[in-house]
């Protein structure tokens, strides 16, 4: 690994943790548009506005399953990633402990899907992780 | 829960070993609204003032042995005789556990004082702020409030609802009350609207309050679905005046100061609310001869009226926007009246029950919680141009993560993620995000020119520029470049990439009636370690800034801040051109609230909020 490889994990992670919370945001506005059509004083039998909504759902469903569900293009990339590290979660969260390395959130979120559970210690503002699950301690 | 009848007192003037005529009124008053007249615990709820004026709590009855009922009383007397014991019962036990929000005073009880040789105080409206200490002439907090709720424990703490009912003589009291309980018994108060804009008075507050009225008239009035009628421009001399009133539900009007019953003939319909805006009409209710107009209204059938004891300013004269806006969004007319008037503590005295509520014919359905059409499809396009641009921020990141990897240029590296981070950017390109909107951004634009086909526009046939142009809206171009239209979306119509605006809801933060200017700092950073602008519209820097004086309908920011009854409308500021920040990028916004009451400058505390620019 080259002698910057620290700062190029660090970088890296916290690209994809932040490629992968855009489907949060895409999702919440989408909802709002949508909330905004439906109070609209306009009846909600419009075909107008029933049409619109239609269109709204369809990306509303395109978004989940584009975005907010995390693709097997972005878990590959995370899978090659962590592999590059270890082959085991022991290795990585040991490799992050000795690089002083902390990983946001969704990273790690990233990471357990694709079998490797990062250590609570090497997640950063882990208090604010409203996706937390359970992770090896 | 709403205000109603548990929430009320009616006050009277008790008598040794008789029931007073005062108390007698009471008690019909309180027999028609079925209030409660028994006592759970006479010892507790009764009691002498240190100035030996004795009070009583019956259920919701208080008696008071006053020394003096003279309709005007001086400053000292009326609050030994009245103020302070009344004080005292508002904290007896029963009345205590009750939350009164209101109060009637009822046939004998004073009008009111004189504070000195100009003014006389009104009881009502002294007695309205009677948890707090007298001053003269104080804005009233609940005062036209621009996004309507109904009264509740919170506006009790400001003020309480206070009305008088007295009369020349007991029977006429009576038959006051009786005037309210005959429309509670009809369904809507559906007569004639007689409004009359224009007096002789002259100056800038005189022109000011005849535009409240216009202003009224146009914005309010026709939705109350009555007929009208209105008096007429002449000359600035001439004060134009309603001949007479017939088939009447309202009258508002000003400034003639004097009549005779001869003035209101006959009406089959509710006599609602009465008010002539003058200086003295409220002086008496107990002389039939003074010709003064809330009397002559009380005597006609009117269920409430309003007067000044002495003259209250032209700025202190009743507002009937809010006065209308609250009966139609459901208000008693004691909540009408408390927020309907500038001043507190101060020489205007409503008369009537304040627990009726009128309704008007045919009213639209009130506080649905929709939004109106255009403005929720501009709100849409805010969103929609959110997320074209969370998708368009995606689109870089994943270029920056495959260009991460190219730059490392290590074998063991590349071989690893060079194809799939490439993928991932593939995956994200500019003409996928686009493919993914483009049936949405279509219908979208479709909408409008549906919707307003034939209908709404100067034009039958309107296409997205003309709806565009006139409703004065812009688009992001994140949105017109999605698709290629056969009408291209005109250059003027789309905003210019950078720019963004920052909308946030006005809140009441001051204890007392504030004219609020504002803070803000932008960052990049969620803990404002990096400040990128630190904007301020205090000192008249009011350029870019905006506020919401009429629903959906933007001004500018006025030059000395924005008055506490606007909170719940919105504050939006616009970038200027060298503001302008980088599309798809997140940045941060902390508001702040600020209120020179000219001695300091009042900071409450900030909200910080978090945007993509969007454009």
């Amino acid at each position: 690994m080259p002698t910057d490889f620290q700062s190029f994990y660090k970088t890296l992670s916290d690209l994809l943790a932040d490629i992968h919370d855009n489907g949060d945001d895409l999702n919440d506005t989408i909802l709002s548009m949508q909330n905004y059509l439906e109070i609209s004083d306009i009846s909600p039998n419009n075909a107008n506005k029933v049409q619109l909504l239609g269109k709204i759902n369809q990306v509303k469903n395109d978004i989940n399953k584009r975005h907010e569900t995390p693709t097997q293009t972005l878990l590959n990339v995370v899978l090659s990633f962590q592999l590059l590290v270890g082959q085991t979660s022991e290795e990585v969260n040991e490799y992050l402990q000795a690089e002083g390395i902390k990983v946001k959130c969704s990273f790690a979120y990233l990471s357990s899907l694709v079998g490797y559970i990062i250590d609570i210690e090497n997640i950063e503002d882990v208090e604010y992780c409203d996706i937390f699950f359970e992770v090896g301690e | 829960m709403a205000i109603n009848k548990e929430n009320f007192i009616i006050v009277y003037v008790l008598e040794d070993s008789i029931i007073s005529d005062s108390e007698s009124f009471a008690n019909y008053y309180a027999n028609i609204h079925d209030m409660d007249t028994t006592s759970n615990n006479p010892s507790g709820n009764s009691g002498t003032t240190s100035e030996g004026i004795y009070w009583q709590v019956d259920g919701q009855k208080v008696g008071i042995k006053m020394e003096d009922t003279s309709e005007i009383l001086s400053e000292g007397t009326f609050n030994k005789n009245l103020l302070n014991p009344l004080r005292e019962a508002l904290s007896s036990s029963d009345l205590l556990d009750m939350n009164v929000w209101g109060i009637v005073l009822g046939y004998k009880i004073p009008g009111g004082y004189n504070l000195n040789s100009n003014n006389i105080i009104s009881s009502t409206s002294r007695i309205s702020r009677i948890n707090h200490t007298f001053s003269a002439k104080y804005e009233n907090e609940l005062f036209n409030r621009k996004v309507f709720s109904r009264f509740d424990s919170s506006d009790a703490e400001k003020a309480l609802i206070v009305s008088r009912i007295d009369a020349p003589n007991l029977l006429l009291a009576k038959q006051f009350v009786n005037n309210a309980e005959i429309a509670n018994k009809q369904l809507f108060a559906n007569g004639i609207f007689y409004i009359d804009p224009y007096s002789d008075k002259i100056g800038s507050k005189a022109d000011d309050y005849t535009d409240l009225m216009l202003e009224f008239s146009n914005l309010t009035l026709p939705s109350l679905n009555l007929s009208i009628y209105s008096t007429s421009f002449i000359d600035p001399y001439i004060d134009s005046i309603i001949p007479f009133v017939n088939d009447d539900s309202f009258t508002w009007s000003w400034f003639t100061d004097r009549a005779s019953s001869s003035f209101f003939r006959k009406s089959n319909a509710i006599r609602g609310f009465f008010y002539n805006a003058d200086y003295d009409g409220g002086f008496t209710m107990r002389d039939v001869s003074s010709n003064r107009w809330p009397f002559l209204a009380m005597d006609a059938g009117y269920i409430a009226t309003a007067g000044a004891m002495s003259n209250p300013s032209i700025e202190g004269l009743l507002n009937l926007r809010p006065f209308f806006e609250s009966l139609k969004n459901g208000s008693t007319i004691g909540e009408a009246m408390i927020f309907s008037t500038p001043f507190l503590d101060w020489t205007i005295s409503f008369f009537g029950d304040p627990l009726v509520k009128i309704f008007f014919p045919a009213q639209e359905e009130v506080d649905s919680g929709l939004i109106d059409e255009n403005e929720s499809w501009r709100l849409q396009s805010i969103d929609l141009s959110r997320n074209m641009s969370y998708l368009y921020k995606k689109e870089k990141e994943t270029e920056e993560a495959f260009q991460l990897v190219v730059d490392t240029q290590n074998i063991e590296i590349e071989e690893a993620l060079l194809d799939k981070t490439n993928q991932l950017f593939k995956n994200n390109k500019e003409e996928n995000r686009k493919s993914q909107l483009i049936g949405l951004v279509e219908k979208f634009i479709e909408y409008p020119q549906r919707q307003n086909l034939y209908t709404g526009l100067s034009k039958a046939t309107p296409d997205i520029n003309d709806y565009l142009s006139e409703e004065e809206y812009k688009l992001s171009e994140l949105i017109t470049e999605v698709v290629n239209f056969q009408n291209p979306i005109d250059s003027e119509n789309i905003l210019e990439e950078g720019y963004w605006e920052f909308e946030f809801e006005l809140l009441q933060q001051s204890s007392t009636f504030a004219f609020y200017n504002f803070r803000l700092l932008v960052s990049d950073d969620k803990d404002f370690l990096n400040i990128i602008f630190n904007i301020s519209s205090e000192n008249g820097q009011i350029g870019n800034w905006l506020y919401e004086k009429e629903e959906n309908e933007f001004i500018q920011l006025l030059a000395n801040g924005i008055p506490s009854n606007f909170k719940g409308r919105r504050i939006r500021y616009q970038s200027k051109t060298n503001q302008f920040l980088n599309r798809g990028q997140v940045y941060y916004f902390k508001i702040t609230q600020v209120f020179d009451d000219g001695n300091n400058t009042q900071v409450f505390s900030p909200r910080i909020f978090k945007d993509i620019i969007w454009t």
